[in-house]
């Protein structure tokens, strides 16, 4: 017998998918989905949120069983029931919330569930093979997440898998660490083995792949190849029609400091140190964006500010730009404004000094009616053990648009208007509430914001990502914030919700607002921010701007212990 | 490193699935409800005729005539009092429900109030008005109320206990302490705690208790704003759809926790009141009577939205109040019988809850079903030995004897003279239809000389109930043949 020679090899089909249909409830998650993936490459595929990449390749990984159609391994029908059935075919999937014992070693969650038993030495010897960076004794509490990825990659080696199936394997990972898993990626290729990586993120799926199937709300549209295609086409080919994937950042001077924290400390809920000794300026008309791995302390920075976070150390203080300015009785009663008055915190029109210790309370209800009792200087307010509800009651417009959308920032099961009053509901009249402003309001942000909603009194939770995004972004601007904080606001969001949310901040921005971006995406952070403020385990290793340093360099300045 | 053999495919999968099922519209949701609640009164009939073999046309008309006897306005009183009652417990439950505070303690939480509303009716002074000293228990017993259902709350609010356990627990000290209050109160020598002689409302149209339906009418419309329109309601909401979010706005999560309970805790003291010095006018440790309980299924199954319990605390009266006056009828213990059959009522609309929500599938496979139905016409072939034309004909005769017998029935209605007697007789026949096809056909084949036949009877039934295993022994059976075959192919 003659052996094929060895291109043929390399370029065999391994996988086929024919017409894969898979439903949840009225959902379809994959429509007659058919492709092939060859023996040896590295093939990417290529979706927005939602898509349904995910699905597919459980299916392929046994944790799903397809409704329709039928999937091919070596020209040969399988019927994939469990994890087990595809580890049996050689199929192993590296899933993006890791499943790891997380009070075991390495090397005994590798040996896990396996019925044969391994040395160390073996496992010492794979990683050598391959350039893994493990320590075998080491416990998965103590990994970061770079380590733990490594581990369940080592750990689906170690079942014999020829077919590798990484889902979203660089949303965590530094650049450094992304270039280090693509390295050990080319390795294994190298060996023969076929490595699929789902993913959403254009420059990875050029630098990486040889083969890209590209899904669309749960339809396959084509196969390209890598070296025939651009960043551009893939992007057209992902959302159905042109788009613009530049991010506009204005340029316009920044007022005066608006938060000035000193030394801020916090824990977390378990009561470990999250942030310790963080200290910067926040100026006005600018966004501050903060880069850093995931759990580093972005949340319980902002939570802390936010008032949510009573056990801290440090300062928050905040300036409101209230310098000539006339005090209103919108935040302050007629006590209050008494008491600042006394201590010669008012001026007159004319610029003479402010006295009420004479005057009746309805002379001053009229003097501030008619404007004349002017702010002599910006109100400095220390944030510090404040609750919200107190924060809200000082007039600091602060807004705090919540990593968890609606676990913190929305209630799923509640319509869109009783969403807008969860702000607001305390103005009511006589215990009960008021639901036409709120109604006003909820309509006004479907409006602006294109909400896609059959109606305003449509549960929240029935929206899509991007909708109930947008109808929390909407209504914590709406109160015209000084401050806004916002937590991964384009997680889970297809390309056109989350250029709209940038260009939301930017306005946003020209109109005097401070911003705090928190994001994961490095490219958009640079893109989108004026500063970017560098979160380490907890503490600031570096506040720079972006347009001065490279990817690598924060990259860097993200692990630096 | 491990080389794992590729293992034999299996082919066989079970058959069936749970799926969930999204965007349920509403009236398909409901169709399902009134089938489920139509479907447990049928059982509980079913359940009679089990129970003494005839009366399934019986237990019908009983119970339509315990709730809704015209020609006597006191037992239309009675049900919607009862109704009130499960109602005003429901809607007591349905805030703290909201908030997502399982309060189980309904039962303890009422009867504290009952203990201290007839402590008060039977010590105060003789020479007070009548209306002071019900006033004075009703103040009471809300006080006690609140206290019951108050500490559950303290706990959680402060240690996050967990409340289920907490006010379960608290129901059986409430238990405790009325026993021991009944046998401090007795005087020696009665038997019982006797009625109350002052502190009670009078008779209206031939029960005490008429004004409780008034005050149910008024706590309804109290909680529906409380609930859907108030600001305390909005929080209550928000607290108990997530924590976080309530922080996140600034609400005080410990302040609501305790605050709805007080709410709830004045509602369990009306209702302690009402049933001491309204409907019963007396005490016992056992005067509530799971009605508690009861009223947490009312709630649960009402979604917390007043309008639904309100219905389903009318159903529960008229399974309770029907089936006690059906049991009277049919000589059987009324009190368990009615524990039956409302045991039946909630056990299948709950089931209704689960077929709402989910949906059991079979996987779909072309060359499984067209083997299935060559078996199913193998089997088909296999049962009908009998003649066709023999079996023709006797499916005709019996068609005309079976007519014969509807018509002589129908007579025998119309001759009854009293109208109402007539309508439940007719709703009986109705229902009674597939036991008089059952008694028809076997009169048929005694007339015919056509002789039992026990095996005939046997696959008939057989043929019924073996339908889904049958469908799955198949299925087994399927697959094993389209394994040798694949292996067939391989070798």
């Amino acid at each position: 017998m003659v052996s094929p020679p060895a291109l043929l090899i390399t370029f065999m089909e391994n996988i086929r998918f024919e017409n894969i249909t898979k439903i949840f409830g009225s959902i379809v998650a994959n429509n007659n989905v058919s492709f092939s993936i060859d023996t040896g490459e590295v093939f990417c595929i290529l979706g927005e949120n939602g898509s349904g990449k995910t699905t597919l390749l459980n299916v392929l990984a046994g944790i799903y069983k397809q409704d329709e159609g039928r999937v091919y391994i070596n020209g040969k029908e399988v019927n994939i029931n469990s994890p087990k059935d595809a580890y049996a075919h050689k199929i192993g999937m590296v899933h993006q919330h890791f499943k790891l014992v997380n009070v075991f070693t390495a090397f005994e969650n590798i040996s896990l569930g396996s019925k044969t038993k391994y040395t160390v030495q073996q496992v010492v010897d794979l990683c050598n093979k391959y350039g893994f960076k493990l320590d075998p004794f080491k416990r998965v509490y103590d990994m970061s997440v770079s380590e733990k990825q490594t581990l369940e990659i080592v750990k689906t080696l170690f079942r014999g898998v020829d077919t590798l199936i990484l889902d979203e394997p660089t949303a965590v990972l530094t650049p450094q660490e992304i270039t280090h898993l693509f390295d050990i990626i080319r390795n294994m290729r190298k060996d023969g083995k076929t490595i699929v990586i789902i993913t959403h993120k254009l420059n990875e799926v050029m630098e990486i792949s040889d083969r890209i199937a590209i899904l669309r709300k749960g339809e396959y549209i084509t196969t390209v190849k890598t070296s025939e295609t651009n960043e551009k086409q893939l992007a057209e080919l992902m959302v159905g029609h042109k788009i613009d994937l530049n991010i506009h950042r204005s340029k316009i001077p920044t007022t005066g400091v608006r938060l000035h924290i000193e030394n801020l400390s916090a824990v977390n809920r378990d009561g470990e140190t999250a942030i310790k000794d963080i200290s910067f300026d926040l100026y006005g008309s600018e966004i501050l964006g903060i880069a850093g791995i995931s759990g580093s302390g972005q949340k319980e920075l902002l939570e802390t500010i936010a008032g949510l976070n009573r056990e801290t150390n440090g300062s928050i203080i905040f300036t409101n730009p209230k310098k000539e300015q006339p005090v209103t009785f919108f935040h302050k009663n007629i006590k209050q404004i008494r008491e600042l008055a006394a201590e010669g915190k008012f001026h007159l029109k004319d610029g003479s000094r402010c006295d009420l210790t004479n005057k009746s309370n309805k002379e001053v209800t009229e003097m501030v009616n008619n404007e004349e009792i002017i702010f002599y200087e910006d109100e400095i307010i220390d944030l510090k053990y404040k609750k919200p509800i107190e924060i809200r009651d000082l007039g600091i417009k602060l807004s705090f648009v919540p990593e968890d959308r609606l676990g913190m920032g929305l209630v799923g099961s509640m319509d869109l208007i009783d969403n807008m009053m969860l702000r607001s509901f305390r103005k009511g009249h006589a215990g009960l509430l008021d639901r036409k402003k709120p109604a006003a309001l909820a309509q006004k942000i479907v409006d602006e914001l294109e909400v896609k909603t059959p109606n305003i009194h449509t549960q929240v939770k029935k929206l899509s990502g991007g909708n109930i995004q947008k109808i929390l972004v909407g209504r914590e601007l709406s109160s015209r914030p000084k401050i806004l904080m916002t937590a991964y606001p384009v997680r889970g969001l297809d390309i056109n919700s989350s250029y709209l949310i940038y260009n939301l901040l930017d306005e946003q921005k020209k109109k005097g607002t401070s911003i705090i971006f928190v994001g994961e995406d490095l490219d958009v952070l640079m893109a989108l921010c004026d500063r970017l403020l560098v979160l380490s385990n907890g503490h600031i290793s570096g506040i720079v701007d972006p347009t001065k340093v490279s990817k690598e360099e924060i990259g860097l300045l993200m692990t630096r212990g | 490193m491990e080389k794992v053999a590729v293992k034999e495919k299996r082919n066989f999968r079970f058959p069936l699935y749970v799926t969930k099922k999204i965007g349920l519209p509403a009236w398909k949701y409901w169709l399902i409800r009134i089938v489920g609640i139509l479907g447990a009164f049928l059982l509980a009939g079913i359940v009679c005729t089990v129970l003494k073999p005839g009366t399934f046309g019986l237990f019908f008309s009983e119970l339509f005539r315990g709730c809704f006897d015209f020609t006597d306005i006191t037992t239309i009183i009675e049900l919607l009092v009862l109704t009130s009652l499960l109602l005003l417990i429901a809607l007591a439950l349905t805030p703290a429900f909201k908030m997502k505070f399982w309060n189980i303690g309904a039962e303890g939480q009422i009867l504290i109030s009952c203990l201290v509303s007839a402590g008060i009716a039977k010590f105060a002074p003789s020479d007070l008005p009548n209306i002071v000293i019900l006033i004075m228990a009703c103040g009471g017993a809300m006080v006690a109320g609140i206290v019951w259902s108050v500490i559950p709350a303290i706990f959680k609010a402060f240690f996050n206990t967990n409340e289920t356990l907490f006010s379960l627990m608290m129901n059986y000290i409430a238990t405790v302490l009325g026993g021991l209050a009944v046998s401090v109160w007795i005087k020696s020598g009665s038997q019982s705690f006797g009625l109350l002689k002052q502190g009670i409302f009078s008779e209206i149209m031939g029960s005490t208790g008429t004004l409780t339906i008034v005050f149910a009418v008024l706590v309804f419309i109290l909680v529906f704003f409380y609930i859907k329109k108030s600001i305390h309601g909005y929080e209550v909401t928000v607290v108990g759809e997530s924590v976080n979010t309530a922080r996140y706005v600034g609400i005080n999560v410990k302040k609501v926790i305790i605050r709805t309970m007080i709410f709830t805790g004045a509602i369990m003291g009306l209702i302690g009141f009402l049933i001491v010095c309204a409907i019963n006018q007396t005490f016992n440790d056992s005067i509530v009577g799971g009605k508690g309980f009861t009223g947490v299924l009312i709630a649960w199954l009402g979604h917390f939205e007043p309008g639904e319990i309100a219905l389903f605390s009318f159903l529960a009266a008229v399974m309770e109040q029907g089936t006690t006056t059906a049991a009277s009828a049919i000589s059987m213990s009324s009190f368990l019988f009615s524990s039956i059959c409302t045991g039946i009522f909630f056990f299948v609309i709950i089931a209704c809850e689960f077929f709402s929500s989910y949906q059991i599938k079979a996987h779909h496979n072309k060359e499984f079903m067209n083997y299935y139905g060559e078996q199913k016409a193998l089997r088909r072939e296999k049962y009908s030995v009998q003649d066709q034309e023999v079996k023709a004909q006797y499916r005709k005769d019996f068609a005309a004897f079976f007519t014969t017998v509807k018509n002589a029935k129908k007579e025998k209605i119309k001759a009854e003279s009293n109208a109402f007697k007539r309508f439940m007789k007719k709703v009986g026949y109705a229902l009674s239809y597939p036991f008089m096809w059952i008694k028809a056909r076997r009169t048929f084949n005694k007339q015919n000389n056509r002789r039992f036949s026990f095996p005939r009877l046997m696959k008939n039934i057989g043929y019924g109930i073996t339908y889904p295993v049958f469908w799955i022994a198949s299925h087994i059976r399927f697959a094993k043949q389209n394994k040798k075959a694949m292996k067939g192919e391989n070798v």
